[in-house]
């Protein structure tokens, strides 16, 4: 490409209508080429930027790291497990250890199921006596508190009869 | 089992034939494909990290996610979008990483846009001799590790990858007038960058 070509074509560049192999061109033209660049705008040089930076090419154990990682990602999980080490493997043994006993001990020690009455205490237990169906008895709860009297019932009962 | 010519359509791209070979357990067709993209991936991965090592573990990276994710392979593009994405989701992730980021912290200031050594205008007259060529490479290089992420994106696969707007909008979701949007706000945050080492230029 010469340089008169490629001034017309900078345009066309720029505005994005250039693509492909003769984009190359361009791009490689400006970049190699003193007196038309010398003539670049900043937005133009951007456009050439790509021409100017740096390309690689694979190392040469490029492929040869890929196979070995594919392989790893490939290979079973005890074969992982090996390659661990010992300090990992106990641990991971460790807590495999305690996961099991603690399967162990839910499995074989289940909670037993509680009476849902339990946490609400003495006014669930009081609920279900019968006698507090009674009206004469809750009407009278006075007197069941009325511990000296109880305590003295039998006799007055006596004296009761007595008279 | 080899893919039969029923099942894998002529109008496809070869490369999405090949991958559709690959699924169907023709490792063959993988290698091919690992062949032929091989430089274009570490080179990409190159635009966004600038490091050699980490640009090939990067590439390495995408082709085995392209290798673990070929039983869902569907032909719903051409290979190469699908190809790119995976690439750079990968880049944007490794860039994001905050590790990566500590390392690579913009300089401020002054410092970010002074390319090096230049020689002076007041001694050789033109703008080519203003600054050298390196500079100017070096500038833009730094410029564009620094530009938005998006607009980074676009740039490079259309500019460096030579992808089309279309395919570009492909891989990053978004639509062709975005594309370009990204794709023009990125060349004028570049040649920003750069308008302080050439005062004696107009932008046209």
């Amino acid at each position: 490409m010469n340089c008169s070509e490629a001034q017309e074509l900078m345009g066309l560049l720029i505005n994005g209508e250039l693509s492909g192999e003769r984009a190359r061109d361009v791009r490689n033209h400006f970049a190699s080429c003193d007196a038309c660049a010398a003539g670049l705008t900043p937005l133009q040089w951007a456009e050439v930027l790509p021409a100017m930076d740096d390309r690689l090419e694979p190392s040469a154990d490029f492929v040869l790291r890929f196979r070995e990682k594919l392989e790893a990602r490939r290979e079973p999980w005890w074969k992982k497990l090996i390659a661990w080490g010992w300090p990992r493997q106990v641990a991971a043994a460790g807590a495999l250890a305690t996961l099991v006993l603690a399967g162990i001990f839910v499995i074989r020690y289940p909670r037993a199921p509680q009476d849902p009455a339990a946490y609400v205490g003495d006014i669930a237990v009081m609920e279900k006596l019968p006698f507090l169906e009674d009206m004469a008895v809750v009407s009278n709860l006075d007197l069941l508190e009325d511990f000296d009297t109880i305590e003295n019932l039998p006799r007055l009962i006596k004296e009761a009869d007595k008279n | 089992m080899r893919m039969t010519e029923e099942t894998v359509p002529e109008a496809l791209d070869a490369d999405a034939q090949l991958m559709l070979r690959f699924k169907a357990g023709d490792t063959e067709a993988f290698d091919q494909l690992f062949s032929k993209h091989t430089r274009a991936m570490i080179n990409f991965a190159y635009r966004f990290v600038r490091d050699r090592q980490v640009a090939e573990e990067l590439a390495q990276e995408i082709f085995l996610r392209v290798y673990e994710a070929a039983s869902g392979y569907r032909v719903q593009s051409r290979f190469t979008t699908w190809l790119y994405r995976i690439a750079t989701n990968v880049c944007l992730n490794e860039v994001r990483k905050p590790r990566f980021r500590a390392a690579h912290q913009p300089l401020s200031g002054q410092q970010a846009q002074d390319p090096g050594p230049v020689s002076g205008r007041s001694q050789n007259g033109g703008p080519q001799r203003l600054l050298e060529r390196q500079a100017i490479s070096r500038a833009l290089k730094e410029a564009l590790d620094r530009i938005p992420e998006k607009q980074r994106v676009a740039f490079i696969l259309n500019k460096y990858e030579e992808l089309s707007y279309a395919e570009v909008a492909g891989i990053m979701k978004i639509s062709e007038k975005a594309v370009k949007s990204l794709i023009h706000r990125g060349k004028e945050t570049l040649a920003q960058r750069l308008r302080p080492l050439m005062p004696e230029l107009l932008d046209q």
